[in-house]
């Protein structure tokens, strides 16, 4: 990758350290209405929630609308961000996040691709979600964190976090039960938040 | 196997991967405000989960950046706490007023349920009179413009005058409840009067095709129509007919236009 967008994210950083990039002092400035420190908010972590965005609902065009209202959200919730919750990314993504599921779930993509969820049966549809995310992860920490993980715990993982899949539909995609699956995210979670260092 | 009653515990990493059903998301929420352990974990997880964001970073459109700081200029960020000097419409009722302090507003709503869940309050959440303002600034003519939601702020700018009627009644009573998937609801309603409003933050739009309809729900299960509602951010609706105290005043996603009983679980209820 080039030098464009993400100045601030030293690498090997998990989104705790907001202190090194100044996220924290950049939102309070942005809850007092100054519009310059929301754009340089917006441009040390733009990237990674468009790319959030884009991963999850995929069609450009609306992950472009996704980003432009989480960023709203977060402009209009910027008094409301607390620091004992923790950082501003987190809380920054969690809002985009939320967005991206919620349009996928309620979209008319949504519809078409419960239909063709429900026709595939057993298909492999899941080997190509995971394998693109796979081939998509940049750094070789994060790639390393997740290789530590089981398949079923990886896959659970990607498939909500990216796919935007509830737990029942990654349980019929794996073909797994539901309380393994629940289960299986939970300890995913806790495998990779240890592997990359974030406090607990 | 089945696994009927799982511990709930368990439910921390797909809560954090936003993986639940918004019905069991409400749930889970609900025990969040109890168990320390769990509001812990999926902090921790929220923050390895943006590991994995950072992976997938993608250079944004040099539109959205336009776009967004665009748009900002439109909208003022939220207090942190009331009061709010709206300009030349009541906002700050007497019947629900709030303090300053207690009401830091949560990092996100629907975490941060603890102690306002479904409670009755004499003092109206500093969103819900945000929410006012917001109305006030519509009805007063407008900042929104360049945001989409102007459009479906039009119902309410209409209904304004109904709306704040209530809210500053002097035996205003306010019930509010985190909606399912993402946002919160209030109820505030005059027991003089009769009547109620329905005060919705944060909450997605309907899907196409679709409509929020509130519903008075009695203790038989009996629901009556209390009408439809707006989509947005901030809205704000006279509810029609008159919520006896202890009814429950109910959300659901129905056909545009509405239906005559509700077809799917409500979103939100709130018990007033
Ligand atoms: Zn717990």
């Amino acid at each position: 990758m080039s030098m464009n967008v993400n100045p601030s994210s030293p690498p090997g950083s998990v989104p705790g350290g907001d202190d090194a990039t100044g996220l924290v002092a950049l939102l309070a400035r942005s809850s007092r209405g100054e519009e310059s420190a929301f754009a340089d908010l917006y441009d040390r972590t733009s990237s990674k929630v468009y790319g959030l965005a884009r991963r999850v609902v995929r069609d450009p065009a609306q992950a472009e609308e996704v980003a432009q209202e989480a960023y709203l959200e977060i402009w209009r919730q910027s008094a409301r961000y607390d620091t004992s919750r923790g950082s501003v990314l987190a809380w920054m993504l969690t809002i985009v996040h939320r967005r991206a599921v919620d349009r996928v779930r309620s979209s008319e993509a949504s519809r078409e691709r419960d239909t063709k969820f429900a026709t595939l049966g057993d298909g492999p549809d899941y080997d190509v979600v995971t394998e693109a995310v796979t081939n998509n992860l940049e750094t070789a920490r994060v790639r390393k964190a997740l290789s530590t993980l089981t398949d079923v715990q990886r896959e659970a993982l990607t498939l909500a976090y990216y796919g935007g899949y509830t737990h029942r539909e990654v349980s019929e995609l794996l073909d797994v039960p539901l309380g393994t699956i629940k289960t299986r995210m939970r300890d995913g979670l806790i495998r990779l938040r240890d592997t990359l260092g974030v406090e607990a | 196997m089945t696994s009927d009653a799982p511990d709930i515990h368990t439910l921390s990493g797909a809560y954090a991967l936003d993986a639940l059903d918004p019905t069991e998301a409400t749930a889970f929420e609900g025990h969040l405000e109890s168990c320390e352990s769990c509001r812990d974990e999926v902090r921790s997880f929220r923050d390895a989960v943006g590991a994995l964001a950072d992976d997938v970073a993608t250079p944004a459109p040099d539109r959205l950046r336009t776009s967004v700081l665009s748009a900002i200029t439109a909208v003022r960020p939220l207090p942190p706490v009331v009061p709010v000097d709206a300009p030349s419409a009541p906002v700050a009722p007497s019947g629900v007023t709030t303090s300053a302090s207690s009401e830091a507003a949560p990092a996100l709503a629907s975490e941060e349920l603890a102690t306002r869940r479904a409670t009755k309050a004499r003092r109206a959440p500093a969103w819900l009179l945000v929410a006012a303002a917001v109305l006030a600034v519509v009805a007063a003519g407008g900042l929104w413009r360049s945001v989409s939601l102007q459009q479906q702020l039009t119902s309410v700018t209409a209904m304004a005058a109904d709306v704040s009627a209530v809210i500053t009644s002097p035996d205003a009573t306010t019930v509010s409840g985190e909606v399912a998937g993402s946002g919160r609801a209030a109820v505030v309603r005059s027991a003089s009067s009769g009547k109620a409003v329905l005060v919705t933050d944060g909450v997605p739009a309907a899907p196409a095709g679709k409509t929020y309809q509130a519903w008075f729900i009695t203790s038989d299960g009996t629901a009556t129509s209390a009408g439809l509602v707006p989509s947005g951010d901030h809205t704000a609706v006279l509810l029609s007919g008159s919520p006896r105290s202890g009814a429950v005043v109910g959300v659901t996603l129905e056909p545009a236009g509405g239906s005559s009983q509700p077809t799917t679980k409500p979103v939100v209820a709130i018990m007033v």
